[in-house]
């Protein structure tokens, strides 16, 4: 404990009382509601459950192929896309509607990562900010 | 039921009790989430996350320790966690910011807000600090049990808890001094 602890008296006015803590402090009564986690957390696990299930029950040269798609996805979203578009060779049509950046999936240390996609107002920049999933 | 009964018939497989067990935790689960956060609807996602991480990870639950303990540890890391991330995020996009300095709009001046008064004591504390001042005032936890939760020692915990009776007597007697 550093040395300033010790030299201030714990009865002291330097030191917020349990009351004062207390009202400070948002306790269970002064929530309110709390809303209800079970149907979120039921949905979630089911989306957990059946994405597991998919990729334990699929073979392995399957699992090969959904990985090598994913990839190609990722390599023609975020690659060869923009750089028909800088090009201009994409029909303008096209080049107005289309769907330029999608991820799949994202992994870090090979763990799914989170991924999230920023669109700024130029419209020549969108950032990927991938997280370690929690 | 105890809760180490609720967690063992989920373990095999009976949803029903896991139910129990966030019945039973939902609301210190909010409680501890705000307070740590400062903020509503980050502490509802958090608790949403660190239900599901809970009961994901329920095989790793030391059956000897406290449920209440173990998840309440789980949780302030999560929300310890999601400050670092936004903190993390907050300095990249100021990065780019000071990189492409566009002009900047003042916000409105405005009064503060409900949420703004709920929390004006709670912001200027660090999230350690706060997880402790929560934890000794609304739930009777000694410092051990602090650093438990914290996962740090009992004399780390004891500074945490100190610091933020200190700043917090501070921001009363500034409030009180202010007043006409």
């Amino acid at each position: 404990m550093p040395d300033h602890k010790s030299r201030i008296d714990e009865s002291g006015d330097d030191l917020a009382t349990l009351e004062e803590a207390r009202r400070a402090t948002i306790s269970r009564e002064k929530l309110g509601g709390v809303k209800d986690f079970w149907p979120e957390f039921m949905v979630a696990v089911g989306e957990k459950k059946s994405r597991k299930d998919v990729w334990m029950g699929a073979r392995p040269a399957l699992k090969w192929a959904m990985g090598a798609a994913g990839l190609l996805v990722v390599i023609g979203g975020g690659i060869l896309v923009p750089k028909l578009l800088r090009r201009g060779s994409l029909p303008a049509a096209v080049a107005k509607t289309a769907v330029i950046f999608r991820i799949d999936s994202v992994k870090i240390d090979d763990k799914p990562a989170q991924a999230f996609i920023f669109q700024t107002q130029d419209q020549g920049s969108t950032f990927v900010w991938v997280e370690k999933q929690l | 039921m105890t809760d180490n009964d609720l967690v063992r018939e989920c373990l095999v497989g009976r949803m029903g009790s896991y139910r129990e067990l966030m019945n039973r935790y939902r609301d210190h689960a909010m409680a501890i989430a705000v307070n740590i956060l400062a903020n509503r609807e980050d502490a509802e996602d958090a608790c949403q996350e660190a239900f599901l991480k809970a009961y994901q990870n329920l095989d790793r639950f030391d059956a000897n320790r406290s449920y209440k303990n173990w998840f309440y540890a789980l949780l302030s890391n999560h929300c310890l966690d999601m400050i670092r991330k936004r903190a993390r995020f907050k300095g990249f996009i100021g990065r780019l910011r000071r990189e492409e300095p566009s002009p900047v709009i003042e916000p409105p001046a405005t009064s503060p807000s409900f949420e703004d008064l709920e929390f004006r004591y709670l912001r200027p504390l660090r999230p350690k600090e706060r997880t402790a001042l929560f934890l000794w005032s609304q739930e009777g936890y000694s410092t051990a049990e602090i650093a438990s939760v914290l996962g740090c020692s009992p004399n780390t915990a004891g500074v945490h808890l100190y610091r933020a009776r200190v700043k917090l007597k501070t921001l009363l007697k500034e409030k009180n001094d202010a007043r006409p």
